[in-house]
């Protein structure tokens, strides 16, 4: 028959929470003890089966709809060549600058996640509802390798050269009627743009793409999405111009 | 704002803190609201702990009050009963010749009382040690050790009750016994 120990000790001393000198003296005593040894090797099992609880599971994409926008500083667009990339573009594109002191974008979280895990190598076709991105995507050299969609959420991740990496994180049902301008952020930690346009909010974010690189791509990408019937022959040639190495 | 070194906790914790969600939650749905919910305001917070231990606290802390909140809100705020005697609760841990089914162990932590899932999602699947479940839950270590004694005790009762979903044997069931058990 087992010696009586206390339910809650037994607990304790399954969650390593038992101060040294009573865990060893428990410990003792359950090698002389097969059915205590069984209860608490019970225990174990219990919390192991809840333990490995999340790693079952798959976390949601973490959410696009950012509180504010990302502080840090941005480099200013006076650089030579994204001004020419963006004035080859020659679209009539009002830029912006985000609002300063505030957070960091949560798509950033979600491009981090991808880019960390390194999830998607293999080039995927384009969703019928993006096959207007494909010259875009094309001439800039970069493959589609990753797509989640999550409710009103699309996150495309786009491989490019050298590994680097874009993602364009789509969000739908923000209202037709609902128009925010063509913003981009440059800095040393990440490169970003966002707009809305057509009931839909975009966000482009890589961390190590050159400058004028992604500035090309992003004027591009919101060129189409504005108007898919632009003629296309200018700014396809500027961004395979801008075809440069990631800086990773 | 998060900087750099707070990131990292947070990517590293997604998996814990929808953990944690999955099991505060009634369902999927809620569970995901909850989680995005809690990093939309971890991420828009203007200062975080500093220190990574302290972060993780604040971090699981923030869906924990939204949980609350949103309980409060539908009037199904559970009352955290610590007043029932723990050594008067049964010590029966079952069958030693029985694999514990980690989807039925699963399935039966779904059946508890929600105050049971928060104790036991905290320690287990969220992996806090008693103090820093005390300084979660704001209560001192000695009442997380009888949460947790009382939570995993109600567990055991309700695989016990559940045949159909424990009843995987760690052995096959040697010639003449009725069941596997």
């Amino acid at each position: 028959m087992s010696a009586h120990v206390p339910v809650i000790t037994l607990h304790a001393f399954v969650d390593g929470e038992l101060p040294p000198a009573e865990a060893a003296r428990l410990a003792a005593q359950l090698a002389d003890d097969p059915v205590l040894a069984q209860r608490v090797a019970h225990l174990y099992r219990l919390k192991a089966a809840l333990a490995g609880f999340s790693d079952d599971i798959v976390p949601p994409p973490l959410p696009t709809r950012s509180p504010a926008w990302f502080s840090s500083a941005p480099r200013m667009l006076g650089l030579g060549g994204l001004a020419a990339a963006v004035m080859l573009l020659s679209w009539p594109t009002p830029m912006s600058r985000p609002a300063e002191g505030t957070a960091i974008p949560s798509a950033l979280l979600q491009h981090d996640l991808w880019a960390e895990q390194m999830m998607g190598d293999a080039q995927i076709a384009l969703p019928q509802e993006f096959t207007w991105m494909q010259p875009a995507v094309q001439s800039s050299g970069l493959q589609l390798v990753h797509l989640l969609q999550s409710g009103d959420v699309t996150h495309l991740g786009l491989k490019g050269p050298n590994r680097c990496r874009l993602s364009l994180v789509v969000t739908d049902g923000v209202g037709v009627g609902v128009g925010a301008p063509f913003q981009m952020r440059l800095s040393d930690e990440m490169q970003h743009a966002r707009w809305t346009t057509g009931g839909r909010d975009y966000e482009l974010i890589a961390r190590d793409m050159a400058d004028v690189r992604f500035a090309s791509f992003a004027t591009a990408l919101h060129r189409e999405s504005v108007d898919r019937s632009a003629d296309k022959a200018l700014y396809l040639a500027a961004l395979e111009a801008a075809r440069l190495p990631c800086r990773a | 704002m998060l900087d750099a070194t707070q990131h990292g906790p947070l990517l590293r914790d997604r998996r814990r803190l929808f953990g944690y969600a999955c099991a505060l939650s009634a369902d999927m749905s809620g569970a995901e609201d909850l989680y995005q919910d809690t990093v939309l305001r971890a991420v828009a917070a203007k200062s975080v702990p500093q220190d990574q231990t302290a972060y993780r606290v604040w971090l699981f802390r923030i869906m924990r009050n939204l949980w609350i909140d949103r309980l409060r809100a539908e009037g199904r705020l559970p009352d955290f009963d610590d007043s029932t005697d723990i050594d008067g609760l049964s010590g029966t841990e079952g069958s030693a010749d029985q694999m514990v089914n980690a989807l039925a162990v699963r399935l039966a932590f779904q059946k508890l009382s929600k105050q049971h899932r928060d104790v036991l999602a905290v320690v287990d699947i969220c992996g806090f040690s008693y103090t820093e479940a005390a300084e979660m839950l704001e209560v001192p270590p000695g009442t997380i050790m009888s949460r947790i004694s009382r939570a995993r005790q109600a567990l055991i009762s309700c695989l016990n009750e559940d045949d159909r979903v424990i009843a995987l044997p760690l052995c096959k069931p040697r010639r003449g016994r009725r069941d596997g058990r």
